[in-house]
């Protein structure tokens, strides 16, 4: 392993009595690409904009290829970065917007130009030059934005929520294209967004954030199949909570009513805990449930049919609702009807036993 | 009758052209007059000549106050125009409630009436030696410039996007670079604006210029005072023409100035 | 850090320079009409007391108050044609509007002069087509006061009353005389209204602006017509009587200052009205 590029020791960010952001830990590796996912207001565009140096962290400290950051001001940090709004100078042209960091760091004007076009190329822009970012669509403005932060090979890229402005089906494009780029260049990236759909699809690291801090890092195999805590199962993808108490613990493996599931992190006995389980790992039984250790029963409350899967909505008996999610092949061999009682099955191994906060 | 769409649609024509004449009138007269070959006020003039603006700019009384007036008003607008935009880009970044009340007091002389102003600085500046000089008359009108500067200029902040700065500095531009590659083009128009009306209005200015002027430094509207109070001969309107025309190329200066920058024309 | 550093020498220069010749000046001023020939509110009792200074207070409020209504009168049918005309038109009437505005009020005051005067342009043309045998006063008094203050201040006027005008919806008159209003009916009882806040507005800062006023009175009014920002002019300029002048400045500070203040105050409640 190598050493990491970027590490943040405990740093956060105080106004007054209000912490932004707090106990911030993270190390980035070289050519990773991490991104910082949460809602609104949870400290990820703070943490960002420490690094960028546009904010002064209160506590902690940042460290940038193994020196420390903090006395270094933010046009002497040799980060990249893509703006919210792209931020493009709007009395520039585009390559002159693209060369503006060359030309800050005395760039010879030969050299400049054959960099830009470089860049301009590499974002399929080639021949756009001499346009006004106005006179461009988002799609554009946004990969001139790229072409201006990675044009000068930044030690590290930042990028915040770039997509957002754009509609669904070009930011799920751009998705793809920044990730070509990523991957090509080699370049160490800090992400934020706040959606999760677009997290899972380009991170090596997400960095779940709420209300000021960090509640997980990992891989987003890891955070969908092993949250630790409450709020990331229930930000990142649907999840079905039991609630109740920690009835027994054995080694790895805790119940709560009388359900099994895997304990992420300790928990006492007696402490309040829920089970969380994805749809899509409850079974309908009746159908094939070979392996499931563990079972629901409950009132069919819905069923929506959504073409190649079907879920259903049931009711247990204390109110809760948990949805059963199953393909369409499942699905036709466990006719449900509504109103009917109906058992679920799942497997221990699936079940995340989570602090109840 | 009232009910008649003509009778409205006339009515309102006539109010349009009342209204041209009232307002318009008076400049067409002096405009008209300044040209006249006549001796005296008449009008209309029974023909064309130079002769008056020949008098004015033969005439050592008003080639020096003209001189005087541009003596103060490059000096002060430049001033102004400085000392406003700086104030407007540093109350622009205050987020302090002290913002609210600097703005307030900066921009007070443009609410209160001149007369006072105009009194005030009289009284200490004959105190400070400074009655009767290009400097005292400089400073005053600085201080009666600044608060227009300021305001064109903060208008524009206003909806300066903060984050190009931002963008700028983390393309390792340093501050400085920042504001002369980006913060000072974009908001140049309106810097330019304030200064081209600082300067209007520093050559219109008559009062503080009342008090604070001697028969030495005397500039051109404090001239045309004395002149009209005295005797008023045709040379008044030539000057006047001169004042006219000074605002108005200001105007259409400010004009081309913003449509080359694609903002919306000023008032 | 070094932002907040920044910012204060970029405010110095202006602060300075106001601070010290400007906000020092007025508080000298008032200094001097407490503190002059003895400290006391003599200078204040006087202004209050004596007829001549009361004339001249009455004059002001006079002048302003009347320039007000007349501002009023003309700007609001300018106003409505303004927002009715077509865009040509409407460049027309603006630019009539504004290019006196930007005009030095001596060259206009000048103007008028030479229109007005005994032996002036418009006394000649009356004579000359046998209207009149002996040249009319048009100038010298109240009425040559008040014709070049509504010219000077009637932008003040028009603005507001336009930026309310365009607003409302013409179909709320027809509705109203579809209703039975004859249209002077229709006029005051659903379209003066809701022209209020521009006309207040308007009516406001023609007021205000006018109780300053020097120049126009000075040089179209008569000795009856002196308002006190002519007054304070020359109790200083011929009598160099500073404690006198200082609190007329005073007066004339204090009273255009809780105007201002109703001003801001008003357009507050309408912004949260409308």
């Amino acid at each position: 392993m190598t050493d990491p590029i970027l590490q943040l020791s405990d740093i956060g960010k105080a106004y007054g009595p209000v912490n932004a952001a707090r106990d911030i830990n993270l190390d980035v590796e070289p050519g990773e690409f991490v991104t910082f996912l949460g809602p609104s207001g949870s400290g990820k565009t703070t943490t960002l904009m420490m690094v960028a140096g546009f904010t002064a962290p209160t506590q902690g400290n940042i460290q940038l290829e193994g020196k420390p950051l903090d006395p270094i001001p933010v046009w002497k940090r040799d980060i990249g970065m893509v703006f919210q709004h792209y931020a493009l100078f709007p009395h520039m042209s585009v390559a002159q917007n693209v060369a503006f960091p060359l030309e800050m760091r005395g760039v010879a004007k030969e050299d400049r130009r054959k960099k830009v076009e470089e860049a301009m190329e590499m974002v399929g822009l080639a021949g756009f030059g001499t346009r006004l970012p106005k006179e461009l669509s988002g799609g554009q403005q946004q990969r001139v934005a790229l072409a201006r932060a990675m044009v000068f090979k930044p030690r590290l890229l930042l990028m915040d929520e770039p997509l957002g402005a754009l509609d669904k089906k070009l930011r799920e494009h751009m998705q793809l294209e920044i990730m070509h780029l990523h991957k090509n260049l080699g370049a160490t990236v800090l992400y934020v967004t706040h959606d999760q759909e677009e997290a899972l699809v380009m991170s090596d690291r997400i960095a779940v954030f709420n209300a000021g801090r960090i509640e997980q890092i990992g891989t987003p195999r890891d955070l969908y199949e092993a949250p630790q805590t409450k709020f990331v199962a229930d930000f990142i993808g649907e999840t079905n909570f039991v609630s109740g108490t920690v009835e027994a613990v054995n080694g790895s493996v805790a119940k709560v009513r009388g359900l099994d599931g895997q304990l992420s992190t300790q928990l006492a006995e007696g402490s309040r805990a829920v089970l969380a389980i994805r749809p899509e790992r409850l079974h309908v039984l009746g159908g094939d449930a070979s392996g499931d250790d563990n079972s629901l029963t409950g009132t069919v409350k819905e069923l929506i049919y959504l073409g190649q899967s079907r879920k259903a909505i049931i009711a247990l008996e204390d109110g809760t609702e948990v949805t059963a999610l199953e393909q369409a092949a499942q699905a036709e061999a466990t006719a449900l009807e509504m109103g009917a009682q109906a058992t679920l099955g799942f497997r221990s191994s699936d079940a995340r036993i989570l602090a109840d906060v | 009758m009232f009910q008649s769409e003509r009778f409205w649609g006339g009515l309102r024509g006539v109010i349009n052209v009342l209204l041209v004449i009232y307002m318009l009138a008076p400049l067409v007269v002096t405009l008209v007059i300044s040209f006249s070959s006549a001796l005296y006020l008449t009008f209309p003039p029974p023909g064309f000549s130079l002769q008056w603006y020949e008098k004015m700019f033969s005439n050592p009384t008003w080639t020096r106050a003209l001189w005087t007036s541009l003596k103060i008003l490059v000096p002060a607008a430049f001033i102004a125009t400085i000392c406003g935009t700086a104030a407007a880009l540093a109350l622009n970044r205050m987020t302090s409630r002290w913002a609210l009340v600097i703005r307030g007091v900066l921009m007070a002389p443009l609410i209160i009436p001149v007369i006072i102003t105009a009194a005030a600085i009289f009284g200490v500046f004959r105190i400070w030696g400074l009655y009767g000089t290009l400097h005292g008359l400089i400073i005053a009108h600085v201080i009666l410039t600044l608060p227009f500067v300021l305001s064109t200029v903060s208008a524009n902040l206003a909806v300066f996007d903060r984050r190009l700065e931002d963008a700028a500095m983390n393309c390792g531009a340093t501050p400085w670079m920042t504001f002369r590659r980006v913060t000072l083009p974009l908001i140049s128009p309106s810097v330019m604006s304030g200064m081209l009306f600082a300067m209007v209005i520093s050559f219109d200015e008559l009062i503080v210029s009342l008090f604070l002027s001697t028969p030495r430094v005397r500039p051109v509207t404090v001239q045309m005072w004395s002149n009209i109070k005295g005797d008023t001969d045709p040379t008044i309107a030539a000057i006047a023409t001169v004042l006219f025309m000074f605002s108005l190329l200001a105007l259409l200066m400010d004009g081309i100035a913003r449509r080359r920058s694609g903002q919306a024309p000023g008032l | 850090m070094f932002l907040k550093n920044r910012n204060i020498w970029l405010l110095a220069p202006a602060v300075l320079l106001i601070g010290i010749c400007f906000l020092f000046p007025v508080s000298w001023l008032l200094q001097r009409s407490v503190s002059e020939p003895v400290w006391g509110l003599q200078n204040y009792i006087t202004i209050f007391s004596k007829t001549i200074y009361l004339g001249v207070l009455w004059n002001t409020v006079a002048i302003a108050g009347v320039t007000t209504l007349l501002c009023a009168l003309i700007g609001f049918p300018v106003a409505y044609s303004m927002a009715h005309s077509s865009p040509w038109i409407r460049k027309v009437l603006i630019f009539s509007v504004l290019i006196p505005f930007w005009t030095s009020i001596l060259v206009r005051s000048f103007a008028w002069l030479v229109i007005l005067q005994r032996g002036g342009i418009l006394n000649d043309f009356l004579a000359g087509i046998g209207l009149i045998a002996e040249p009319l006063d048009l100038v010298y008094n109240r009425f040559g006061v008040l014709l070049g203050m509504v010219q000077v201040l009637l932008p003040f006027m028009v603005f507001p009353l336009f930026s309310v005008i365009t607003r409302i919806d013409g179909s709320y008159f027809s509705a109203a005389t579809n209703l039975g209003a004859t249209p002077i009916r229709a006029f005051f009882r659903v379209y003066l209204p809701l022209c209020l806040p521009g006309l207040a507005t308007g009516a406001m800062l023609v007021f205000i602006i006018s109780l300053g006023y020097f120049i126009t009175p000075a040089l179209l009014g008569g000795r009856g017509d002196i308002m006190i920002a002519q007054l304070i002019f020359e109790r200083i300029d011929e009598f160099g009587d500073w404690p006198l002048a200082s609190a007329l400045a005073i007066v004339l500070l204090v009273g255009t200052g809780l105007l201002f203040v109703l001003v801001n105050a008003l357009i507050k409640i309408r912004g949260r009205g409308i």
